[in-house]
């Protein structure tokens, strides 16, 4: 990023903490913030705020690209050791990122080049270029309402079942859209509040079905499997259901059953299903033993598992970004979303924070193309590298924020 | 207040479980004064409460003695008492843990009504329920914060929260995992109970001394709180290493930065394996350009011939994992709570595999197996 660009962004931001704010984070006396500066990718940690004013008057001040804060309570925010910060707990926090689901539209928009023979290509940069060898490689992961609405399911599958079974209140989460590809979930909880790494842990492979074991669970052949059971037994119950429903040879052979099995379950399927409607239990016919039905309900698992990055949920000194903060590789603000709204929420028109006013940039030429764009129902782009156009504020600033253009 | 109830709990549920909120209310109210040498009920409970400590040491189990119901019960401070004036983390953790086998199998065979009372003085929130599933009762419904604070440091699969049946917060348990789960509790509050007496110095009773005495011979004889037998292991094996330890050499071998926390771990751990002092000096001198004076310094000091004369123990997994340094999760990482368990267990296993194989017959691929000479 050319520092005339930098220069621009930071003051741009500026001017919006000072006239925006972001969002008062709760308990602010007891939380370290931590931003990142735009430029020299300064990073500042281990401050603390004795209130909203005096945080407001900071970032209007810095400017920074990122603004952090710990899902921690701290006694002493601001020491910078953290043996003497005096740890009181953490919130319980979950991280959805779309770069963790795979959708086919990251083979449409993410590209990557070498930056020393130009060679480029579509998806996930490799390690090194295929053509040239170098590590030298331009990367750019772009956002579409593909991405957003695969990570919105995740999240609302999240929900549901920190509701449903672990018994966490609605009134005690909070949703946000994270800025860029995807979605924080903050439990405020007093309850939970004291939970150490390992038990953290735990509710993250509860999530995400790991270490599943459906003997442990009781489920070999002959058991009986219900629809509204408690636990990974209901939603076992639920995905079973669903994926024999609309089972073909074709799901069947993916999942490794073998032929005999395929075809037996394909022709007691009205029986299966029937068998689980009722909470009887589960009718096996011949062909099918107990490794079938173990490798049936472990894909069963997979398909319904919440995908959450289990990293972030386990560490209990963790740095969240501020709700009602801008992001340094969009331009896009980090924003709540009521619980029932997420199913239609729409970032390219919710998360916008610059309405007025145009720019002027050029894009550079580390790509060989830079993707479409579409920001409050209208489009912009693809641009070619070199050209310069003149943009709504808001649209300049994403191509600046990803580094694929510079201030004219 | 003797001879009555106390919310539910008789008094030979105190003394049963001493370590109960009322319990202690019971030892204040008693006032045994530690000074009284005369005092019959104060020898009795001296000598008992010294069996409890040596019981720890030799089985690792204290066996309840339910015959003098205030013996049992007044030797349990008294116990924590000698553990702490000992001083051996080793020791103290041993203690809590004999402590809480000895409650757990008396809690296998308390009714549904009687757990629930003793669970919820221990602060629990528990409930009553009856739900009958694959052929299992479930008694109880247990909050979620207080199954995960004691299931989670158990490693069976059956305990993972992904293999429980739960419902909106709270989680079924029969009534022999009430009391499995009772006894990990038990074992923390003890812990934590002789953390708070480790500050412990001034005015030491004098009748106290000849027991402290008695147990640290009762330690040495049984060689404790010396760390694992590494006899057991002889050379120092770097394929057993486990994974975050090997992480850390590598690093340490491509001259990357490894955090004060991660030289600590290391250091202990080869010294624990049975590495001598020059040799571990003599191994950071070769894959690191630390000052060499500086290092032995660290390392005589880890190793105990400085300053505070403790010979310091690698961290657990669980420790390595706070401060990022465990890469690990291979399989034997999942059965194992510290590096040096590890490290014991894969060694045994690669002596073991590098004997030649005997048995040729009925062997599994006998064709690839054996060594041929
Ligand atoms: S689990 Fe333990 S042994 Fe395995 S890598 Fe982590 S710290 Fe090392
Ligand atoms: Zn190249
Ligand atoms: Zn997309």
């Amino acid at each position: 990023m050319e520092e005339k660009t930098a220069k621009f962004l930071r003051s741009l931001y500026a001017r919006y903490y000072a006239s925006h704010g972001p969002v008062e984070p709760e308990d602010i006396g007891h939380r370290e913030f931590a931003f990142m500066t735009f430029g020299e990718r300064m990073v500042i940690r281990h401050r603390g705020f004795g209130s909203y004013d005096e945080l407001k008057a900071f970032m209007a001040k810095l400017g920074p690209s990122d603004a952090f804060y710990s899902s921690a309570y701290f006694q002493r925010p601001d020491e910078p050791d953290m043996k003497a910060k005096g740890w009181m707990g953490a919130d319980l926090i979950f991280d959805i990122d779309a770069d963790h689901i795979p959708t086919s539209c990251k083979g449409e928009h993410d590209i990557w080049a070498c930056r020393s023979c130009g060679h480029w290509g579509t998806g996930e940069a490799p390690d090194a270029c295929p053509r040239c060898g170098s590590k030298e490689l331009a990367e750019l992961k772009w956002i579409c309402n593909k991405c957003i609405s695969a990570a919105k399911e995740e999240l609302i599958k999240l929900i549901e079942v920190l509701e449903e079974d672990l018994g966490v209140d609605r009134s005690d989460m909070v949703a946000s859209f994270s800025g860029h590809r995807g979605f924080h979930l903050r439990v405020f909880s007093e309850d939970l509040r004291n939970l150490g790494q390992d038990e953290r842990g735990e509710i993250v492979d509860y999530l995400a079905a790991v270490g599943l074991d459906p003997e442990a669970l009781g489920l070999g052949p002959g058991a009986k499997l219900g629809l509204d059971e408690p636990g990974w037994r209901g939603r076992l119950a639920k995905a079973f259901y669903s994926l024999l429903y609309r089972a073909d040879e074709g799901t069947l052979r993916a999942l490794g059953l073998r032929k005999k099995a395929i075809s037996a379950l394909l022709a007691s399927k009205d029986l299966i299903l029937d068998s689980i409607e009722h909470g009887r239990p589960i009718y096996l016919p011949r062909g099918v033993g107990k490794s079938s039905l173990k490798k049936l309900l472990l894909a069963c698992a997979e398909e319904a598992a919440v995908k959450v990055d289990p990293v972030v949920t386990r560490d209990t000194h963790r740095l969240v970004r501020m709700s009602g903060s801008l992001h340094g590789k969009t331009g896009l603000l980090k924003v709540d979303i009521p619980l029932d709204e997420v199913e239609e929420f729409d970032p390219f028109s919710s998360a916008l924070a610059f309405e007025r006013d145009w720019a002027k940039v050029r894009i550079t030429d580390s790509l060989p193309v830079v993707p479409a764009l579409r920001l409050a129902d209208e489009d912009y782009g693809p641009f070619e590298p070199g050209e310069t156009v003149e943009l709504p504020l808001q649209a300049a600033v994403f191509l600046m924020c990803k580094e694929v253009a510079e201030l004219a | 207040m003797r001879g009555g109830s106390w919310a539910g709990l008789t008094k030979r549920d105190l003394a049963k479980y001493p370590f109960l909120k009322k319990a202690s209310e019971y030892v204040s109210a008693f006032g045994l004064d530690l000074r009284d040498l005369v005092s019959p009920t104060l020898s009795k409970t001296l000598e008992r409460a010294l069996q409890r400590v040596l019981d720890a040491i030799r089985f690792g189990k204290v066996s309840p003695r339910l015959t003098d119901e205030d013996v049992e019960l007044l030797s349990f401070p008294v116990a924590v008492l000698l553990v702490s004036l000992v001083g051996n983390e080793y020791l103290k953790k041993r203690y809590a843990l004999a402590e809480a086998k000895r409650a757990e199998e008396l809690l296998a065979s308390e009714s549904p009504d009687k757990l629930a009372v003793l669970a919820t003085d221990l602060g629990w929130d528990i409930r009553s329920v009856e739900v009958p599933f694959g052929g299992i009762l479930y008694e109880f419904s247990l909050s979620l914060k207080d199954y995960l604070r004691n299931a989670s440091r158990l490693k069976d699969k059956k305990w993972k929260l992904v293999n429980r049946l739960v419902k909106s917060g709270r989680v079924l348990v029969t009534r022999l995992e009430v009391a499995r789960l009772l006894s990990e509790e038990i074992s923390s509050k003890i812990e934590e109970l002789l953390a708070k007496r480790g500050g412990l110095k001034d005015s030491i009773p004098e009748g106290l001394l000849p027991y402290v005495e008695r147990i640290r011979e009762a330690m040495s004889e049984l060689k404790m709180g010396e760390g694992p037998r590494l006899e057991e292991v002889g050379e120092v094996l770097f394929e057993a290493f486990p994974p975050c330890m090997k992480a850390i050499y590598n690093a340490l071998h491509e001259k990357r930065h490894v955090p004060h926390a991660g030289r600590f771990a290391f250091t202990a751990f080869l010294l624990h394996i049975g590495m001598g002092i020059d040799d571990v000096v003599e191994l950071f001198r070769q894959v690191a350009d630390f000052s060499e004076k500086i290092t032995r310094y660290q390392v005589e000091h880890i190793a105990g011939e400085r300053g505070g004369r403790t010979q310091y123990t690698p961290p657990s997994c669980k420790t390595m994992r706070s401060y990022g340094l465990c890469v690990g999760a291979d399989e034997l990482c999942q059965k194992v709570r510290h590096p040096l368990t590890y490290y014991m267990r894969k060694a045994r296993m690669l002596k073991r595999r590098k004997r030649p194989v005997k048995t040729a017959e009925g062997e599994e691929g006998g064709q690839g197996g054996g060594e041929d000479g």
